[in-house]
């Protein structure tokens, strides 16, 4: 009879390795689940799911469904026909306008001397400093001098501007008797400037070198001097002949005075000559000089 | 005792204006130093002196227009 048998010695062995075993097969099932028990079939699960995901998002950033293009799609595109600049101005992506071009003009700012704006910085940062203003009168220069200072002066000047002091200071009568006035502007506002003086002569009643004469025109040429000349005249046409008149010389250019008009002249006058064409009328010369 | 009469403007009538104003202010300044204002028209003469003139002193430039310009005052004020 044959029996078989093991060794002793291997099977003690072997005893000794299986002593090392000092957990059960369901702890150690247990602990690689770990704490959350997930299977190796839920791992894959969750794995697989995650994968549909996110390759569901890459997807999406690789390829538009809505132009049916991939980012292969566009870069094949760009290495075959560039890149359109929309959003640049038209001298950016002009082919004619080129970096040389772009020089060109930077050196055409920066000037003969090849000034930088830091060269430029530093001469503003000098000014004050170093530059004196010794040319300026101390007023100018003076703290207590401020530009209220100023509008208060130049209001002080435009006040006596006005047109109410202008025929005050001016003296024509009394400021009061003019009898015809031209309306205009003056400084931004309305006001009367003084067109015309009907009652001139009544108005300077008072002094002695005024003139109030009438004189007849006739095809004949005459005339009338003054000393000192007159510096305002008016010629009134009263008649119903027309009339024509020179100033100052028999040789001056000839201006016409139409039946029952007038001039009113403001310079200097010396002479006047007149005559007329046909018949005869009555001239009416005012002035004072 | 009277004062005698004084004159600020005067006019003559002329026959002919063979004189200037410019003329005659110079007359009257350089004969009489006085300054005035002269209108010379073609048949009247005016003028107006800066202060009173005396009646004698009138007759100088009476003379003048009378035989310059055949004239006679005919205004005295």
């Amino acid at each position: 009879m044959i029996f078989d048998y093991l060794d002793q010695k291997y099977l003690k062995n072997q005893l000794d390795k299986l002593s090392n075993l000092n957990i059960s097969l369901a702890d150690l099932r247990d602990a690689i689940r770990g704490s959350g028990a997930k299977t190796l079939t839920d791992i894959v699960d969750t794995i697989t799911s995650q994968v549909d995901t996110k390759t569901s998002v890459i997807d999406s950033r690789l390829y538009n469904s809505g132009d049916g293009k991939s980012v292969y799609d566009h870069l094949k595109t760009i290495a075959e026909t560039g890149v359109g600049i929309t959003n640049f101005p038209n001298w950016f992506t002009n082919s004619t306008v080129t970096t040389d071009t772009l020089n060109n003009t930077i050196a055409g700012l920066k000037g003969g001397d090849s000034r930088t704006l830091t060269d430029i910085y530093d001469k503003l940062s000098n000014i004050g400093g170093s530059v004196g203003i010794d040319n300026f009168p101390d007023w100018f220069t003076s703290s207590t001098v401020t530009t209220d200072t100023l509008k208060s002066s130049i209001d002080s000047i435009y006040n006596k501007l006005d047109i109410a002091n202008w025929i005050g200071k001016v003296g024509i009568g009394d400021g009061t008797n003019v009898a015809s006035v031209i309306s205009g502007t003056l400084a931004g506002s309305s006001a009367n400037l003084i067109g015309v003086a009907p009652d001139l002569v009544k108005m300077y009643a008072g002094g002695t070198n005024y003139e109030e004469s009438t004189v007849t025109a006739s095809t004949t040429e005459s005339s009338s001097s003054f000393s000192p000349p007159l510096k305002f005249v008016k010629i009134t046409n009263e008649g119903d002949v027309d009339a024509l008149i020179r100033l100052n010389g028999s040789s001056a250019t000839q201006i016409p005075i139409p039946a029952y008009t007038g001039k009113a002249i403001l310079f200097p006058v010396s002479a006047i000559y007149y005559v007329t064409s046909s018949g005869s009328t009555t001239l009416r010369i005012e002035g004072f000089a | 005792m009277t004062s005698e009469k004084r004159a600020y403007r005067i006019e003559y009538t002329v026959k002919n204006t063979g004189r200037t104003a410019d003329e005659i202010r110079k007359f009257i300044k350089d004969k009489m130093g006085i300054e005035c204002f002269v209108a010379v028209h073609p048949n009247r003469v005016k003028v107006a002196f800066s202060s009173a003139v005396p009646e004698s002193a009138l007759k100088i430039l009476d003379e003048y227009i009378s035989e310059q310009m055949e004239g006679k005052r005919i205004v005295t004020l």
